[in-house]
């Protein structure tokens, strides 16, 4: 299935397909190691943006505020950090080419020589 | 408010400055910071639930700041220190919320593991571990039949260890245990707002096991959740006391809860049983064993990305074999009314996000009942001599 919205994976990262499931854990915050050990940096966009309402609902299956809900609570309970916010998906796009360990999401998949594009499994 | 606030605390204020610009330097993804700040307007009529005239009452800010710094993948130091004013319904000061190293034992995408050292918060309920953060309660004030301002203290966390695992099944969905210690240390201000003024000894939190059960189905809305608490406080009188005897409590709490979050809707209710056993305190030989039972049921209409409409039903019997509380009453010779035997309360509320990070809150409670105004073992009869009450509070929240 393809969605109007493509998760990526800095291109060091030998990580060719995640489940819903998998991804969903990644962005609560539960998971913060890939397999190898390296410690996983999450990218988003602001909560209002339309591509991080589209990656939230259609790939996450998750409604943005239970997002919003999730990090507020780790944050201010003591037990997990925020993802990254960057304003733009270019520079989203940007901050998983140059940070090793690091997943986010694009709406504009070109052929990103850079950047790997992670398979979703259902 | 506010500024009076920073001028008594300017030393703290500074030295967190310090400690934070200091910081600034730090790897940007080693070192995150967060925080609230939040000012409210508040009124109670016919109780002395905020205060003793029922005046309006700025007596409503809430404070927090809090740091996180990543030591290595599986090692993280965080630390949070609020402050809060809630007026008699709670004790007021600045407290070092939580200050914690966070150990991932077990992180792989079936399974994690995480110990918490050091002072932690009570994760035990659904808001137990963010009751005092304005943007991610539901309402204000929360509901009293669960969450008792009065006991605040010592159910928001202690010093000790909480083990969490979490564990993600394709077919069942997800999985998350707690299991916890951690005694609050009580100051004296906390022990009166519990107790009463007349109590002038100390109140030593003994022991306190907390453990938590919640489920995620596989594509579900729905979460459930079973939360148990059992914790025992030792009380000793001081040669000022003139009233109380040394003594013991015990509580046992079970919570069962439901939450249901869809697109436009949200459903929460939450059903506790507290069995509370007082020894001596009283008198000398004085024992009581009784179980509270209380619940509440919670709505939530998301009218707009931005607004949201919330309306919430509630009981709360002190003991749920007296639910009128005529027993209690008979008890005292009829000296304390009936109606500090339980406490039901309708919640209508509206939040608004008036920008990111910025929201204003409304609501407005109708209350039937005495059970849960401080201090809770000793009512203050004079001040609250009718058995219907209001409360209504506007809360404005800036969080970063």
């Amino acid at each position: 299935m393809t969605h109007a919205v493509e998760v990526i994976t800095h291109r060091g990262l030998d990580v060719d397909a995640l489940s819903t499931t998998q991804l969903r854990r990644i962005y609560s915050m539960r998971q913060s190691v890939w397999p190898s050990g390296e410690a996983i940096v999450v990218y988003v966009l602001p909560s209002e943006h339309q591509v991080h309402k589209a990656f939230s609902r259609e790939v996450l299956k998750i409604f943005p505020y239970q997002l919003d809900r999730i990090w507020n609570k780790l944050v201010f309970s003591g037990v997990g950090k925020k993802p990254i916010v960057v304003d733009s998906p270019e520079a989203l796009l940007e901050a998983v080419k140059t940070t090793p360990g690091a997943i986010g999401y694009t709406p504009m998949l070109n052929s990103q020589e850079s950047i790997s594009v992670v398979k979703i499994n259902q | 408010m506010l500024l009076k606030l920073i001028n008594k605390h300017k030393f703290t204020v500074a030295a967190v400055g310090v400690l934070l610009s200091s910081m600034s330097y730090a790897d940007e993804q080693s070192f995150v910071w967060h925080g609230y700040i939040s000012q409210g307007v508040v009124q109670s009529e016919n109780s002395n639930f905020i205060n003793d005239d029922g005046d309006l009452s700025f007596e409503l800010t809430e404070l927090g700041i809090n740091g996180s710094y990543q030591i290595s993948p599986s090692l993280r130091a965080t630390s949070q220190v609020t402050y809060i004013n809630g007026g008699n319904r709670l004790s007021d000061g600045a407290r070092l919320d939580y200050l914690l190293l966070d150990w991932a034992a077990v992180n792989t995408f079936d399974w994690q593991v995480n110990l918490y050292l050091g002072r932690t918060k009570s994760y035990n309920l659904l808001h137990s571990s963010t009751r005092d953060v304005p943007m991610v309660r539901p309402s204000i004030i929360l509901p009293q039949s669960v969450y008792f301002d009065a006991f605040r203290d010592t159910g928001i966390g202690g010093d000790g260890a909480v083990l969490a695992a979490s564990y993600s099944s394709s077919k069942y969905g997800e999985f998350d245990f707690t299991l916890g210690s951690g005694p609050t240390q009580l100051t004296t201000k906390q022990t009166k707002t519990l107790l009463g003024e007349l109590a002038e000894g100390d109140l030593d939190h003994r022991k306190d096991l907390q453990l938590a059960l919640y489920w995620r189905p596989i594509d579900s809305n729905w979460q459930y959740g079973i939360a148990l608490l059992d914790a025992a406080f030792q009380y000793k009188a001081s040669e000022f006391d003139r009233v109380y005897q040394s003594g013991r409590f015990i509580i046992e709490r079970a919570n069962i809860n439901a939450m249901y979050q869809g697109e436009h809707w949200e459903f929460v209710t939450e059903l506790n049983y507290s069995r509370l056993i007082i020894n001596d305190f009283i008198a000398p030989g004085f024992f009581r064993d009784s179980v509270g039972q209380g619940f509440y049921s919670q709505v939530r209409y998301h009218l707009t990305d931005k607004t949201r409409l919330l309306a919430r039903y509630e009981r709360f019997y002190s003991n749920r074999d007296d639910k009128n509380g005529s027993l209690a009453s008979a008890a005292t010779g009829g000296r304390v009314p009936s109606y500090f035997g339980f406490h039901n309360d309708v919640t209508a509320g509206i939040s608004y996000d008036v920008a990111d990070n910025l929201r204003l809150q409304l609501e407005h409670h109708w209350v039937k009942g005495g059970a849960r105004l401080a201090p809770a073992l000793t009512p203050n009869v004079e001040l609250n001599d009718s058995e219907y009450w209001r409360v209504w509070a506007a809360q404005l929240t800036y969080w970063f």
